[in-house]
């Protein structure tokens, strides 16, 4: 497990999130991802969410892709807090519910938007009773970041630095019965020392500001798939119920659940401290009080 | 014997950095598979929901919450069961098994009327035939006696009661205590006792031995206070007679006998603790009943082991530094027993430091370095066994692949004056994710005899572990 790794549960879970807003004609790639950024971003103060990361190696059979081993599965318990103005920074705190095996790991992790600014991280191991600051994570261009082991990168999970980025409409089509932009963006010359892509393109939904689909290039090669579903709105905000992610290049794939999912709930800055790592009983009597209010 | 202890003390400690190593060393990077990507037609793997990925469970199921039942609720979901079977195998003559067992290990966290909780965390063994610790059973944990084919061992880590109201947790009953920011060395974390019964063990879960204690922990905005009370604290626990590691410094002809007395041999202790942005502080005292007991000698063929005290102030740090982790502890130890030629009790000041750095490099490489030293303070040539400065150097390399389902770590200490060297190659692989797989080399080197680890120099081991939790 990595550091960042938690830090962007929130940013997961408002991927695919949005508003309805009137289409404008004439808006640039740029002004069209700055708007996704926005609502994305600006659209929730805190998040609770039980995700399930289902990962396998898969062959195509039948024009469908079928695992061909048993899934890697972990069940997460994560609970996020918006700060700022603009929503800019957050905490958010992570504890693995399955497998067994690394049942009570958890991670505390605070994430600043002040450009160069490193996160904060903590990790509780249960087999060390003991909290334990992690260093600061520079370095994205690198698929050891794994989510939880899942072919969803740190970087996939990542809140997309509009500056870093130029950004080109390659089009505008019809996607799975939605009217889309399709936006190609390449990583600045200093993004590109941090970044495994050298671009992607994504599938823009023209009314809710929401990526379908993205298709991920290292190289110029297709590396990687997203692809979202499920997206229905919960506490007034739109959330993809399911994310695959599919790596091309070693037929490798992942979905993550949204199992269970609210917004917006009251939660205690106190909850987003070491203390929830380490004092279960207090964990344990945060953790049902939101629990109740998943959806 | 004093040496050897501080000596092994630290083998031990160097085995928890494989584990936190192994979990929080960086992922693995997917190895790029060009020539068969290029097989697949891109628009092919845009599959829609009606050509979602088929998991061996339906995805469907994936987003059904499992129902409350008592079953799920109060048993099965606060549970966790790990069976293990270990072959540890002594690979330098003579060659022999040392470890041959299985251990079935139980875990459960609940908690309960909003407030409260219960944790337990026990483990029991079976030491199968030519297991070292094999021997007859006269009472359920004994291993004292003959060596037989089939016994029974056990050790409880935990099982306390802990209420949170407010700002304020209190816990009761059996657990460890852990202090400081090193994963290698002892120089706060001096509170819990530790198992020495088997110190070339790598598994984290039996280092510490659980003891009665109360804790209570204040969070704060002035930081977070945890004071702790141990009434009748344990010691160290050594290898019996006749098992692999066990080892007479007298050669057998001296007896031990404990020292009689009426005192309070309670201990207690404080530890504030703040993080101050990129830094965590904490400053600790303590009263503590040394973890190793004195030992006085009466005669030649007489010792006596008794309960010493000391106290303890001590300052830990951590500083994070893009993808450095510096971090060090240092503390002062008031009138810690040591031994003069003649084996009676000296009391001496101690000044034990560490100074290490965690550094997270790409490619889920994992660098710690780590410099650690005791310090006698006003040390002379009478005290025996014990070098002025007792000093250490570490280096940690871990690295994982496969998407962190293989982590492999291999560790080197250097220990001085006397000198000694011990390496460990440690592996595990995720089979799944219920069964996890171990395979571990242990290498100690040394020719000093005056070296702690030069008992132990011929045992250079292939472990070989298979657990399965649920």
């Amino acid at each position: 497990m990595k550091r960042n790794q938690i830090v962007v549960l929130v940013v997961l879970a408002v991927l695919a999130s949005s508003f309805s807003i009137k289409t404008l004609s004439g808006q640039s790639a740029k002004d069209i991802m700055k708007k996704v950024q926005k609502v994305a971003k600006g659209s929730f103060t805190s998040s609770i969410q039980k995700i399930k990361l289902s990962t396998c190696k898969y062959t195509i059979s039948d024009n469908r892709i079928v695992c061909t081993e048993e899934p890697r599965n972990k069940v997460l318990e994560s609970i996020a807090k918006n700060y700022g103005d603009d929503h800019e920074d957050s905490r958010s705190v992570s504890i693995i519910i399955e497998p067994k095996k690394e049942q009570g790991v958890g991670m505390l992790t605070y994430e600043y938007g002040e450009p160069g600014k490193d996160n904060d991280s903590w990790i509780y191991l249960p087999a060390l009773s003991k909290v334990k600051r992690l260093a600061s994570s520079s370095d994205s261009n690198d698929d050891s970041g794994s989510f939880f082991g899942s072919e969803f990168s740190l970087e996939d999970m990542e809140d997309l630095k509009i500056n870093e980025y130029n950004f080109e409409i390659l089009g505008e089509e019809n996607y799975k019965g939605r009217d889309v932009w399709v936006i190609e963006y390449t990583p600045t010359a200093e993004r590109a020392k941090k970044s495994k892509y050298s671009k992607t393109t994504s599938w823009i939904d023209k009314d809710r500001f929401i990526s379908l689909k993205k298709n991920l290039y290292v190289r110029g090669e297709l590396y990687k798939q997203l692809t979202v579903s499920d997206v229905e709105k919960v506490d007034d905000v739109w959330v993809a119920r399911k994310l695959t992610m599919n790596n091309v290049a070693t037929r490798r794939i992942s979905m993550m659940n949204m199992v269970s999912v609210a917004f917006d709930q009251e939660v205690a800055d106190e909850f987003l401290t070491t203390r929830t790592l380490e004092d279960f009983a207090f964990r344990e009597q945060n953790l049902t009080k939101y629990r109740s209010n998943l959806k | 014997m004093k040496s050897r202890l501080n000596t092994v003390n630290t083998l031990l400690v160097i085995m928890i950095s494989m584990i936190t190593f192994t979990t929080v060393c960086s992922q693995t990077p997917v190895e790029s598979d060009t020539t068969e990507w290029e097989d697949f037609d891109t628009p092919e793997l845009d599959f829609s929901e009606s050509e979602a990925p088929v998991f061996s469970s339906s995805p469907d199921e994936l987003v059904v919450e499992e129902k409350e039942s008592f079953l799920n609720s109060y048993i099965l979901d606060p549970m966790r069961i790990g069976l293990k079977y270990e072959l540890a195998y002594k690979v330098t003559k003579p060659d022999r098994v040392m470890n041959n067992r299985l251990s079935y290990r139980l875990e459960y966290s609940r908690s309960f009327f909003d407030h409260f909780s219960l944790q337990v965390d026990t483990k029991i063994f079976t030491f199968l035939k030519n297991d070292h610790r094999a021997r007859q059973i006269s009472y359920w944990f004994n291993d004292n006696t003959e060596e037989t084919e089939f016994s029974f061992g056990g050790r409880t880590r935990e099982a306390f009661l802990q209420a949170s109201f407010g700002k304020t947790s209190i816990r009761a009953g059996i657990q460890t205590l852990v202090w400081g920011e090193s994963d290698f060395a002892i120089v706060t974390n001096e509170v819990s006792r530790l198992d020495y019964r088997e110190p070339l063990s790598l598994s984290i879960d039996e280092l510490r031995i659980g003891q009665p204690i109360i804790t209570v922990d204040h969070y704060s905005e002035s930081g977070d206070w945890s004071a702790f009370f141990t009434p009748d604290p344990k010691f160290n626990e050594h290898p019996k007679e006749g098992t692999g590691y066990y080892y007479e410094p007298f050669n057998g002809t001296v007896k031990y006998q404990q020292e009689s007395d009426d005192d309070n041999h309670f201990e207690f202790g404080l530890r504030w603790k703040k993080t101050f942005g990129k830094s965590d502080i904490s400053i600790m005292a303590a009263s503590l009943i040394n973890n190793e007991f004195a030992l006085r000698m009466v005669n030649p063929e007489l010792i006596t082991r008794g309960k010493h005290r000391f106290h303890m102030a001590g300052f830990t740090f951590n500083r994070a530094i893009s993808n450095f982790l510096i971090k060090g502890e240092t503390a002062i130890k008031s009138k810690k027993a040591y031994n003069d030629a003649s084996f009676q009790i000296v009391e001496k000041n101690a000044l034990d430091a560490s100074l290490g750095v965690d550094y997270y490099m790409k490619n889920s490489v994992t660098l710690s370095l780590e410099a650690v030293n005791y310090h006698i303070m006003d040390w002379n040539e009478s005290i025996q066994g014990q070098p002025r400065n007792n000093y250490m150097l570490l280096a940690a390399l871990g690295k994982e692949l496969m998407k962190g389902n293989l982590s492999i770590n291999l560790v080197s200490m250097y220990n001085g004056p006397y000198t000694n060297f011990f390496n460990i190659l440690s592996t595990s692989y995720n089979w799944n994710d219920r069964t996890t797989l171990y395979f571990d080399m242990l290498m100690p080197f040394t020719d000093d005899p005056n070296s702690g680890l030069y008992i132990y120099r011929n045992q250079k081991q292939a472990v070989l572990k298979i657990q399965y939790q649920f």
